[in-house]
């Protein structure tokens, strides 16, 4: 049987590969064209022959289609027990490099694909079949919806540049599922999906067997979800299209994307206003691109490393420059108008270079008046040439009042303001400006263009941020109102440099439809050419630049303008910090408002595994309170938790909806499993065993004790004793490392359990203490907690670990001292640090912040200053010591025992570390409370 | 490329691209185009957001009042939400602000679910499958039973699920005068003022209950408490309760929620509910019965609670000689009307042919 399917198969990819080649489009092992029945008995087949024989040559193109079956079917999990009809027959193998020598010889020969990208280098045998697999089963709800997501963008680019269409999926997914991330670095894989699902009737050559590609859609659709997904998705990809030439579809990209931007002047910072109710004028600054500034200067965004930035009216407060990157385009308010040959941002510690560069930003340009347009938003936005259009409203600012008689001929109205220093007029242009109006205008330094004008309507164009550009989505219909203020016989029409193109007018206003627009950037000319009496006077222009975007996914956009917000203090925590409660969740939106809390938990599929209801608290629920629900949640869900490859922790508040954090589980070669019935930890192992797997344990009552392990009965699973173990695998310098807690009852009676009997045993030597210390605190700090309690018992090992450290490094009473944090005690603490009174005056008085690196040179220079420490590299590791021992890099050997005993020598500096950083901890737990009110 | 349209071509591409295909009148589009708006610039005041759907439609003639109307209907029956100014919002967000309401859907007992909210930059969120099922009969949006219960599938979907209870968002039953006394205790215990509020409106309950519009005037001489609006700059009028002592306001009070669930509306009618009740002239409901249906005459606007829960089963109309009416099903008279009378504290009178 498994000769007559070799050369079967021979045949098969033969003839595919014979069509394709041409094209250059793969043949995928999973387009063996076998019968289902047929693959289950060649799999039988195989097994009996690897077990009796081994892995033999002469069926290499049979292992190569059963693997891609393997790889189709497997759910997510392990790979090789989907590939395996006898427990241990490819787990446990040396043969793996086989399959892929042989998967490289299909790609010789046939024109297999061939795995890339990160996940490829990782996995770097599991990946072959599974990307001759094409789009794995349990990976097709993930797929469906992130074409349906997409689905905009899709039809575009597979009509301007098809071969990006990976680049773009893989660009554009939230990785909310690793393993999807993962098989999205297969661009060129997925590329040829969607080209073959878009073209599935229509292609001159299939790219996927059209049974395979059947298969695929059969199984997508087995689901009701993604069936919807993927018909509405093919129906968008499918007939969408858009009507611009090929040369003008690309030039219009390339001009938005790569032209146009780069070269334009870039402005300072501009005014924004907004008219608000019972409040009056609300101004503020847009502030100016500097990621812009700093590329075109050749500065990298680290250039803004040590600068400070304070904007025009924040007296007290200097924050890091680089904060001005994320702040570009914004709208900040100010409250009071910026004085005169002031920089309106403000910085400190910059170079001259970067003064150069970014000066000229930070500083508002001087005119008479400043001439602000409202915008759809009912923003008004700085017009930089300052004039006013017929039908507009415009805000007006001056330093002064202007004169009363031209703001009378003019038609200003005063707006009051709590603004010092400063008048600001409204002014509603009206169709037909009035010569009267139009000179007081101009004597105010306002010019005015008329004549022909441009108004978006049917829908308005979305605002854009501080562009004055109008953007509207590919899925709306682009019409424009054109005026003119003057009898006319038509219009000239020019779009994107075309020809241009004359429209008659039987009045002076037109409705025009721009169809089929590509996504990108766009420019429309207009001249109306007078007719009548008006024939004599010159011909009017305007020009209307805009934006064409593709539609967003929905969840994305609404996030942030939802009626409440759920907060993870510090941002970006991660889910265990969060269940640990080192990381506070908090809801910020209407008070006496019902927050339902819940955890729901999901498999490689992405779909629901398990959901559970925490209990409810109040909008303004203290932290403890919130607390104590997630400790709820996590209590109940541990084992769920363990398992799952997406943890969402989820607020509802009835009609407001709901928010949720999401924390995917990242998925490496080697990992641990834990099964907490039978209390078994399992190596699951997807190397390609290019070296030996080394593997050791550390037991949770002697965290300091390292115990060799046999990788192999690992694999196979091993039961691990009350009460737990530290794991970690290394392989080709990666370590792979859980904690197992295995409490010998599952019920916890009292906290007093938690406090767990635990042996350090250190060496008597000091730096050797001192590095045994750190590299068990890092082993620890990264295991991933699985088991009851084992996020808990992780928490307190680390911390009598940080504990011993900062004990060693300065001794325990002083140790116990920070340990209590309380005021009395952080004092008591001050007077045994030695050294200059300055200095310890200085740990305590200078706000301190929980950065280490902003932390630094405020550090070593009072280390300098009140000579406890001339050397500056001695000074940064002390820091290192008591903010993060993990930053510090002690190296190995003779020269890591050197650092580590250099370090311990002068115990005022590590004293002087530690009691700033207990400080700063001081200042850092009042932040989040304060953020969150 | 370029095209010139007409009128009614550019109404059908707006339509169409809206989810609303064939359109022939801008009404139909006025509800889409306010949860586009919605979407795009929430946070935002009332008048940018009407102001961003009105303007370009300005060559079908000024469209102001109808969006307005448009907008009142999608913040009662939850499309819209609106909500006072939150902690972390922008400078320039108002201390009343709209937003768009995620899409939500409500399983009723019936199997009927009810569509609500804004799906971002796409008319719906549903599936074009579902969406092809759905029924709008201009108040609410309606998925019909199907064979298979498809809340599941809607919360795949990404859809919230708000019971009808929490939707409906009925306040407690209670006694006329137990209102009006927790509104008089909260208005007793503000300031007393020493200064004229220039520009306020009182409601008169001396006035013709019949004519909501006509009750409204400017303050005299009047005494006692009122409901109330006094202007603001760049914003819409702010409901409030006076206390008036020959036609200078001595007290008054802001009406709204911390909890965002009542609009200052729908508190300022209830209260005038109850005063009106407690006067002896209580707001009245003329039933008309044209079987197998009901016609319910209204003339005080109803709060957002009461016209959510007859949308269940009513149809709404422009009144005729009223303010507006409401068709029902004659079995769920009694119901409609006992509620009401409950929580709104109305009689009920039976016209006869």
């Amino acid at each position: 049987m498994l000769d007559d399917t070799q050369r079967q198969l021979e045949a098969r990819f033969t003839e595919l590969a014979a069509m394709r080649k041409p094209l250059d489009y793969p043949v995928y092992a999973l387009e063996h064209g076998l019968e289902t029945d047929h693959i289950d008995a060649l799999a039988n087949a195989a097994s009996m022959e690897i077990r009796q024989i081994g892995l033999r040559r002469a069926h290499w193109l049979v292992w190569a289609a059963l693997a891609a079956e393997a790889g189709y079917r497997y759910a997510g999990d392990e790979y090789w027990p989907a590939l395996e009809r006898t427990r241990g027959e490819w787990r446990g193998n040396d043969q793996r490099d086989q399959l892929r020598t042989w998967f490289r010889t299909f790609h010789t020969i046939y024109g297999g694909p061939v795995p890339k990208g990160r996940w490829a280098a990782h996995f770097n045998i599991i990946a072959w079949p599974i990307n001759n697999a094409i789009l794995p089963r349990y990976l097709q709800d993930h797929f469906a919806r992130h074409l349906y997501n997409l689905r905009y963008e899709l039809a575009h680019r597979a009509q301007t540049d098809p071969t990006e269409i990976g680049t773009l999926l893989l660009d554009r997914y939230d990785g909310s599922s690793a393993r999807f991330a993962y098989f999205l670095q297969q661009t060129e894989l997925t590329t040829m999906l969607v080209l073959a699902l878009r073209e599935e009737e229509s292609g001159p050559l299939p790219r996927i067997s059209p049974a395979l590609l059947a298969r695929i859609v059969a199984d997508l659709e087995a689901k009701r979800l993604a069936r919807d997904y993927l018909r509405d998705a093919r129906s968008v990809i499918r007939t969408r299209k858009f009507a611009l030439a090929p040369h003008l579809r690309t030039a219009s990209v390339s001009a938005s994307s790569t032209t146009r931007r780069p070269t334009a002047p870039l402005l300072g910072p501009r005014f924004a206003a907004k008219l608000l109710p019972d409040r009056g004028l609300g101004l503020a600054l847009i502030v100016p691109d500097f990621t812009i500034a700093l590329a075109r200067a050749g500065l990298g965004q680290a250039a803004l490393r040590g600068v400070r930035m304070r904007l025009a009216g924040e007296d007290e407060r200097w924050t890091p420059a680089s904060n001005l990157l994320t702040l570009a385009g914004q709208a900040r308010e100010v409250t009071t108008f910026p004085p005169a040959a002031e920089p309106v941002i403000a910085l400190q510690g910059e170079t001259q270079p970067l003064r150069m560069t970014l000066g000229p930003l930070c500083q508002l340009e001087e005119r008479p008046c400043w001439v602000l347009r409202r915008f759809g938003d009912g923003l008004y936005r700085q017009v930089i040439q300052g004039h006013v259009r017929p039908g507009q409203s415009y805000i007006v600012l001056a330093r002064e009042p202007l004169p009363a008689d031209d703001v009378a001929l003019a038609a200003l109205d005063r707006v009051p303001t709590a603004l010092a220093n400063m008048a600001a007029y409204h002014l509603k242009v009206p169709d037909r400006l009035t010569d009267a109006q139009a000179h007081a205008l101009a004597r105010l330094s306002i010019g005015t263009k008329a004549a022909v004008w441009v108004e978006p309507t049917g829908l308005a164009p979305r605002p854009a941020g501080a562009h004055t550009i109008a953007r509207w989505l590919s899925t709306e219909p682009i019409v424009l109102r054109i005026r003119a203020d003057h009898q006319v016989s038509g219009f000239v029409a020019r779009l994107d440099g075309t020809e241009p193109q004359r429209i008659a007018a039987t009045t002076s206003e037109i409705l025009l439809a721009l169809d089929g627009l590509a996504i990108g950037e766009h420019h429309l000319e207009l001249a109306a050419i007078p007719s009548g009496s008006a024939s004599t006077t010159a011909v009017a222009t305007t020009s209307f630049s805009f934006e064409v975007a593709p539609p967003q996914p929905w969840p994305e956009t609404m996030r942030g303008r939802a009626g409440f917000r759920l907060v993870v203090s510090p941002a970006n925590s991660s889910l265990e910090d969060v269940l640990a409660g080192r990381a506070a969740l908090s809801v910020v939106g209407p008070a006496d408002r019902q927050v339902k809390w819940s955890l729901d938990t999901f498999d490689a599929g992405g779909n629901l595994a398990t959901t559970s209801r925490g209990g409810n608290t109040g909008t303004r629920a203290a932290q403890a309170e919130i607390a104590q629900v997630v400790a709820r949640l996590r209590s109940n869900n541990s084992e769920a938790i363990d398992r799952a490859h997406r943890v969402d922790i989820s607020a509802a508040v009835d009609e407001l909806g709901i928010q949720t954090l999401r924390f995917p589980h990242p998925v490496e070669p080697l990992r641990w499993i834990f099964e907490p019935k039978e209390q078994v930890v399992r190596l699951v192992d997807e190397t390609g065993h290019e070296e030996p797997v080394k593997v050791a344990g550390l037991p949770l009552a002697t965290p300091l004790e390292r115990i060799a392990l046999a990788a192999a009965a690992l694999v196979e699973g091993q039961v691990v004793e009350p009460p737990g173990m530290l794991f970690t695998a290394r392989y080709r310098g990666r370590s792979q490392t859980a904690f197992v807690s295995v409490p010998a009852a599952t019920t916890l009676h009292s906290f007093a359990e938690l406090d767990l009997a635990q042996r350090f045993d250190m060496p008597a030597v000091g730096e050797e203490a001192l590095l045994l210390l750190v590299r068990t605190l890092a082993l620890w700090r990264q295991a991933r907690a699985l088991g009851h309690l084992a996020i808990v018992r992780k928490a307190v090992t680390v911390d009598k670990l940080r504990d011993r450290i900062a004990a060693l490094a300065c001794g325990a009473d002083f140790a116990s001292l920070i340990r209590n944090g309380e005021p009395g005690a952080l004092q008591a603490a001050r007077g045994m640090v030695g050294g200059s009174p300055g200095f310890r005056s200085r740990m305590c008085s200078h706000e301190w912040t929980p950065s280490l690196r902003d932390s630094i040179p405020a550090f070593v220079a009072y280390a300098n200053t009140y000579k406890v420490e001339t050397e500056a590299k001695r000074a940064t590791a002390a820091l290192a010591l008591a903010f993060d021992p993990l930053r510090l890099r002690f190296g190995y050997g003779p020269e890591a025992t050197a650092k580590a005993k250099r370090l311990l020598t002068n115990r005022t500096l590590l004293r002087g570390a530690y009691l700033a950083r207990a400080n700063a901890g001081v200042h850092a737990d009042d932040k989040p409370l304060a953020a969150t009110g | 490329m370029m095209q010139t349209l007409s009128a009614p071509e550019l109404l059908l591409r707006v339509g169409e691209s809206l989810g609303v295909p064939g359109a022939v009148v801008t009404d139909q589009l006025l509800k889409p185009a306010l949860r586009r708006a919605a979407h795009i610039l929430a946070p935002t005041a009332r008048g940018d957001l009407v102001r961003f759907v009105a303007a370009p439609l300005a060559p079908f003639g000024d469209q102001r009042e109808a969006v307005e109307a448009a907008l009142d209907e999608l913040i009662v029956y939850g499309d819209i939400l609106a909500m006072r100014r939150q902690p972390l919002d922008k400078w320039d967000v108002p201390t009343e602000a709209l937003r768009p309401a995620p899409p939500t859907f409500v399983r009723r007992s019936t199997g009927e679910f009810i569509i609500l909210g804004v799906a971002g930059d796409h008319p719906t969120a549903l599936s074009q499958e579902l969406e092809a099922l759905v029924v709008d009969d201009g108040l609410v949006r309606r998925l019909p039973p199907q064979a298979e219960d498809l809340s599941a599938h809607l919360r795949l979907l990404g859809f919230a699920q708000l019971t009808e209870q929490a939707w409906l968002r009925t306040p407690q039953v209670e006694s006329a005068a137990a209102h009006i006394a927790y509104w008089r205790a909260k208005l007793d215990a503000a300031p007393r003022l020493d200064h004229a509020v220039d520009g306020i409106e009182i409601l008169d309950g001396a006035r013709d209950p019949h004519y909501y519009r006509g009750r409204w005037t400017a303050l005299g001489l009047q005494s006692g408490v009122f409901v109330a609006r006094r202007p603001q700059l760049y914003g819409a009028p702010l409901w409030s309760l006076a206390l008036v002592e020959r036609g200078q306001v001595r007290r008054l009070i802001d009406l709204f929620t911390d909890d965002d669930r009542q609009r200052p509306c729908d508190l300022a009618w209830r209260i005038q509910a109850a005063m009106d009740a407690e006067r002896g002239t209580p707001q009245r409901i003329r039933i008309r019965r044209t079987a197998p249906t009901v016609s319910l005459d209204l003339f005080s606007p109803l709060p957002a609670f009461a016209e959510r829960r007859l949308a269940l089963v009513a149809s709404k109309t422009a009144g005729a000689q009223c303010l507006y009416s409401f068709t029902i099903p004659a079995a769920r008279l009694a119901d409609e009307i006992g509620a009401l009378r409950s929580l709104l504290w109305m009689t009920a009178d039976e016209e006869h042919a």
